[in-house]
């Protein structure tokens, strides 16, 4: 299993699509992928289950991902991130 | 329901214009949804409907978003194909019917309206307006699986008639031959109204039961300017609305016969004459109205969308500059905070509240970010960069430092860089009293006259008990404008209006009347304007202007002005609410 912090560096935090950006890369890995914030745990896989977290700019959001790819996987995820969904 | 006498509704005027069509009603709707409690055998077959349904949808909108050759709305499809295929959604909507033998329309929409509900409780105001395109999405997925979904339906040559619209439906609509939209629910600032607007589509939102109020086939007037709906119109109305829409046709090519005629004044002042725009795209547009430069850039969709990216915002300005070369464009520094959308922070008075200027020093990396793509962008020097909402000395001061302290650091990086001409907004009145110092740090302002309105009378124009007081032709704010111009020539720095009042006809005779430089209108106002300042005379209008700002109320002031218009441009005053 594989874990990491990252910050929200966009102004907006994750919305409508961060939330979808998100998931697009969670689905190309075959890992579990799951995201926190605070008490709340979801599939990071899942636009709607994203869509519900509350992670403005400046929070801090855990990535955890399990599986035969989560090496990649979390590389991928905490990148987009990282970048502020600016990408695309 | 249906009624046989003439009936007047008023709705939202969303897009402008003027139809006289039969109607065709639309309906895709909750209350179809039927529960039902599945036979053991029918179980397996109720799934695959349900995931044959998704797929079906999902490759509906990938087609769709590859006809669509504009990035921001090919990213609104992005969003909902993305949840189509949430295959948390799809267990939740299978467990349903395996588990509990709910059929499928019936999971779908307790599915969507749980998501649905949660998203009205979420904290961001911006994700609990995406609650209502969440719903529509299941209703859509649940007429596909009934087999209720047509891609052909759009196909009439009429008025489209239903109860609310998605983006999907919105983009189709605009590449049919249907000539006109009501819907039952809807704002103004949808995405499906953005482009209803952006096409040209006339349309009004918010007309309630009008789905039941009608029939297939009944004749119906729309006026998408004055968000009214004529049913059942008696021959007289017809008449009349007939001579109105041929008049108005008249009257628009007459306008677009001055197309490529300067903005002047009959006795030789010209005013520059600019247009709004809300995205990016709405310049290419614009480019057919003739040559206008760009004097209201609002970029908060920008800011929705690339807050953090510098490039990609360098990118937009880049290309916008470009186009309107050798005209100017005004970027508006991003204004949010008031009744838009900013992270998740509330204010109990949002316009008296974190707004404008107020965000843009408390995030200065993203006012940073902005500034640079700006200063980067300036190739052609024709770009001038605005500050929203001050009302203090210090706050100009601080952003003009931050603003040259980005561009000293952009000179360390690269050669030839161009500073963009800097100027505020003015729309608080404490700024008009202390304009003469504020005039020291600035190239240019710009009266936004809404705003300026609304904190002079202290009348939210939203409000539904008080917006009738909300009147720009108030004295009060006629002063404020008058105290600016003068204060303006003084100083010799431009000014302009980019408010609601530079498209008002009453607006534009003292503005003009008042001294303003330049003029900035929604596009498909411009050429009306055009035409109404080549009608004017700047000494009537300055003789009028002096006389507006002694008067008691804004009546007064609009028998004074109405008056000078119908001697001038009495056709204008026919179309012109």
């Amino acid at each position: 299993m594989k874990e990491r912090k990252v910050p929200i560096k966009n102004k907006l935090g994750i919305h409508a699509r961060p939330a979808t950006l998100i998931a697009q890369t969670a689905n190309q890995f075959e890992s579990d992928v799951y995201i926190c914030k605070d008490d709340i745990e979801v599939n990071g896989k899942s636009v709607l289950g994203l869509m519900m977290l509350v992670a403005p700019q400046g929070s801090e959001i855990t990535i955890r991902c399990e599986g035969a790819d989560e090496e990649e996987a979390i590389e991928a995820i905490s990148k987009i991130i990282e970048e502020g969904f600016g990408e695309e | 329901m249906r009624s046989s006498q003439e009936l007047k509704l008023k709705g939202i005027p969303v897009s402008p214009g003027i139809v006289i069509a039969p109607v065709k009603i639309f309906k895709r709707k909750r209350a179809q949804v039927k529960e039902r409690i599945l036979k053991p055998t029918e179980i397996e077959d109720e799934v695959s409907k349900f995931t044959k349904g998704t797929e079906k949808l999902i490759s509906v909108l990938n087609e769709l978003k590859m006809e669509t050759k504009e990035e921001n709305l090919a990213r609104l499809l992005d969003v909902e194909i993305s949840i189509l295929n949430d295959t948390e959604m799809q267990n939740d909507v299978i467990l349903l019917i395996r588990n509990k033998r709910r059929n499928a329309e019936s999971a779908i929409s307790s599915v969507f309206n749980n998501r649905k509900e949660s998203l009205l409780k979420h904290e961001s105001s911006y994700m609990r307006e995406r609650a209502n395109e969440l719903e529509r999405l299941g209703m859509d997925l649940i007429a596909m699986i009934n087999d209720d979904y047509s891609r052909e339906d759009f196909g009439f040559d009429g008025i489209i008639a239903t109860e609310s619209l998605s983006i999907e439906q919105a983009l189709r609509i605009v590449r049919s031959n249907a000539k006109g939209v009501v819907t039952e629910v809807g704002g103004r600032t949808e995405h499906s109204a953005l482009i209803l607007r952006n096409f040209e589509v006339p349309t009004v939102f918010g007309i309630e039961k009008i789905t039941k109020l009608v029939e297939d086939g009944d004749t119906m007037i729309l006026d998408g300017g004055k968000g009214v709906v004529i049913i059942n119109p008696m021959d007289s109305t017809l008449n009349r609305y007939f001579f109105i829409k041929s008049g108005y046709e008249r009257y628009e090519s007459g306008l677009a016969s001055e197309r490529d005629l300067p903005a002047i004044t009959v006795d030789g002042k010209e005013i520059g004459l600019y247009a709004n725009i809300d995205i990016p795209e709405e310049a290419d547009r614009l480019l057919d109205l003739g040559k206008y430069g760009i004097g209201l850039f609002r970029t908060e969709m920008v800011f929705y969308e690339y807050s953090s990216d510098e490039e990609k915002q360098y990118q937009i300005y880049y290309d916008i500059a470009k186009k309107v070369y050798p005209n100017s464009v005004t970027i508006r520094s991003f204004d949010v905070g008031g009744d838009k959308f900013y992270s998740d922070y509330t204010e109990e008075n949002p316009f008296l509240g974190l707004r404008g200027i107020r965000v843009l020093l408390e995030e200065q990396e993203v006012f940073e970010r902005q500034i640079r793509a700006v200063i980067r962008a300036n190739v052609h020097s024709n770009i001038r960069f605005m500050i929203p909402m001050v009302s203090n000395y210090e706050e100009v001061l601080e952003a003009k430092k931050i603003f040259l302290r980005n561009k000293k650091l952009l000179e360390k990086q690269q050669n030839n860089v161009n500073q963009p001409r800097f100027g505020v907004m003015i729309e608080v009145p404490s700024a008009v009293f202390i304009l003469e110092h504020i005039a020291e740090l600035v190239d240019f302002v710009s009266i936004g006259t809404n705003d300026l309105t609304q904190y002079t009378l202290a009348v939210n124009r939203k409000s539904l008990r008080v917006s009738k007081l909300f009147n720009h032709l108030h004295p009060a704010v006629l002063k404020l404008i008058q105290i600016t111009t003068d204060i303006c020539r003084e100083k010799n720095i431009v000014v302009a209006s980019c408010g609601e009042m530079a498209s008002d006809p009453y607006g534009v005779v003292l503005l003009v009347g008042f001294g303003i430089d330049e003029i900035s209108c929604p596009s498909s106002r411009i050429l009306e304007v055009k035409s109404l300042i080549r009608r004017i005379n700047l000494s009537d209008a300055e003789q009028i202007a002096a006389e507006a700002v002694k008067k008691s109320n804004h009546r007064a002031v609009k028998d004074l002005v109405g008056e000078y218009l119908k001697s001038v441009m009495p056709e204008l005053l026919e179309f012109y609410e």
